[in-house]
């Protein structure tokens, strides 16, 4: 039985350990720090695994204990604010507007309270509902801030524009 | 559904788009353009969060898992390592430990090294010696009292002499080991010491009235020598 979980652990492992050190690398950015993290991650993991009912749910569980161990071993405050959304600009800027924007300075320039949860959705995969979950927040709170964060984009987006 | 519905729910996930949205978009320029320029920046997204990985990742973390003894856990095992140390102290099971004392350190005129030299160059009379009731008075008389059984076997030495006065000489046997006790009714003193002089070391202990010198070949026999007494 041991054997199976640990070899059950193993392909979790190998199955999530890149995806979650590019999310950990996002959360810190700074790339030893996203390794300790996956190793934290899976360490906790580990000494969990055990108990852990449902496997279907390991992805998530990881998402949770990863973003937990960041907050505390690492997280550091920072400044969240950005403008409400502004639903009349939108249609002011075009698809080719983005091929040319360097989506990962914009991401990383996102306040944390908003670049997580579309990490969560776009690289992770996740639904509205589990965002929810994994970072402890209610459904209507994840999506203001996953509509915010797309605002934000497309305001930065656009102020390099402007100054170009 | 409104286009601001639709914008707003294209906000949230540009992905799962419902029946309404669908509808409306296909009616809907505005929001069709919306739709896709948001999938868009949800595919530079998902390629810019494409960081390289390190080589190994997956290895180094399945080889550092077993490694989970982490300060939090060696402070849990120190703590409850002290709190059952202190419990097994109270109880009486274990003595602090003792470290033998030199003899340069307490004088060549302490019991102890007294009592070494009288045992190590067999200085006792033998008067008496074997009167298992005068054994009995001379235990009193410190208040003390030998336990009985464990195939410990006591019997009286005879009187000596110390600088500190008449003393008791009591042999000890056990099936694995030899002390002499020299019982010192003159001689109080403050707490326990342990000497080492001439390949023998000496235990003194407080008693009620004086004090009694455990001498044997080793620490530990000493003290468990010196275990076999209580206060009477």
């Amino acid at each position: 039985m041991f054997s199976g979980k640990r070899a059950e652990f193993e392909a979790l492992v190998h199955s999530y350990s890149a995806e979650l050190y590019r999310y950990a690398y996002y959360l810190s950015r700074d790339r030893l720090t996203a390794e300790d993290l996956v190793q934290e991650t899976f360490a906790r993991a580990w000494s969990g695994w055990m108990r852990l009912r449902d496997v279907k749910a390991a992805k998530k569980w990881l998402y949770t204990i990863l973003r937990r161990e960041n907050a505390r071993l690492y997280e550091r405050k920072r400044l969240d604010i950005v403008d409400d959304q502004d639903l009349d600009a939108l249609e002011t800027v075009s698809t080719a507007d983005f091929a040319d924007l360097e989506v990962r300075q914009a991401l990383e320039a996102l306040p944390p309270c908003y670049r997580e949860p579309l990490l969560l959705q776009v690289v992770g995969g996740f639904t509205c509902d589990e965002i929810a979950k994994i970072m402890n927040l209610t459904p209507g709170a994840t999506m203001t801030r996953l509509s915010r964060a797309r605002l934000a984009l497309r305001k930065a987006s656009g102020g390099k524009e402007a100054s170009a | 559904m409104s286009c601001l519905d639709c914008r707003r729910q294209l906000l949230i996930s540009p992905r799962d788009l419902s029946r309404d949205q669908r509808a409306h978009i296909a009616s809907c320029s505005g929001c069709a353009r919306l739709a896709a320029t948001l999938l868009d920046v949800d595919r530079h997204i998902a390629d810019a969060a494409l960081v390289p990985v390190p080589d190994g990742l997956a290895h180094r973390v399945l080889l550092a898992r077993p490694r989970r003894f982490g300060w939090r856990h060696a402070g849990i095992a120190a703590l409850a390592l002290a709190v059952l140390g202190a419990i097994v102290m109270l109880s009486g099971l274990l003595d602090p430990p003792m470290f033998p004392t030199p003899v340069q350190a307490v004088g060549p005129n302490h019991p102890a090294v007294e009592a070494i030299s009288l045992v190590v160059d067999d200085r006792a009379e033998l008067k008496e010696s074997g009167n298992a009731s005068k054994m009995k008075d001379s235990l009193h008389a410190l208040g003390l009292e030998l336990k009985q059984g464990g195939g410990v076997h006591a019997y009286y030495g005879g009187k000596c002499h110390l600088r500190a006065g008449d003393c008791d000489l009591i042999v000890l046997d056990t099936p694995d080991a030899r002390a002499s006790v020299v019982l010192v009714p003159d001689s109080p003193v403050a707490e326990r010491v342990l000497v080492t002089d001439r390949h023998k070391v000496a235990l003194v202990t407080p008693a009620k009235a004086g004090s009694y010198v455990v001498v044997a070949d080793s620490p530990k026999v000493a003290r468990r020598m010196q275990r076999l007494f209580r206060r009477g």
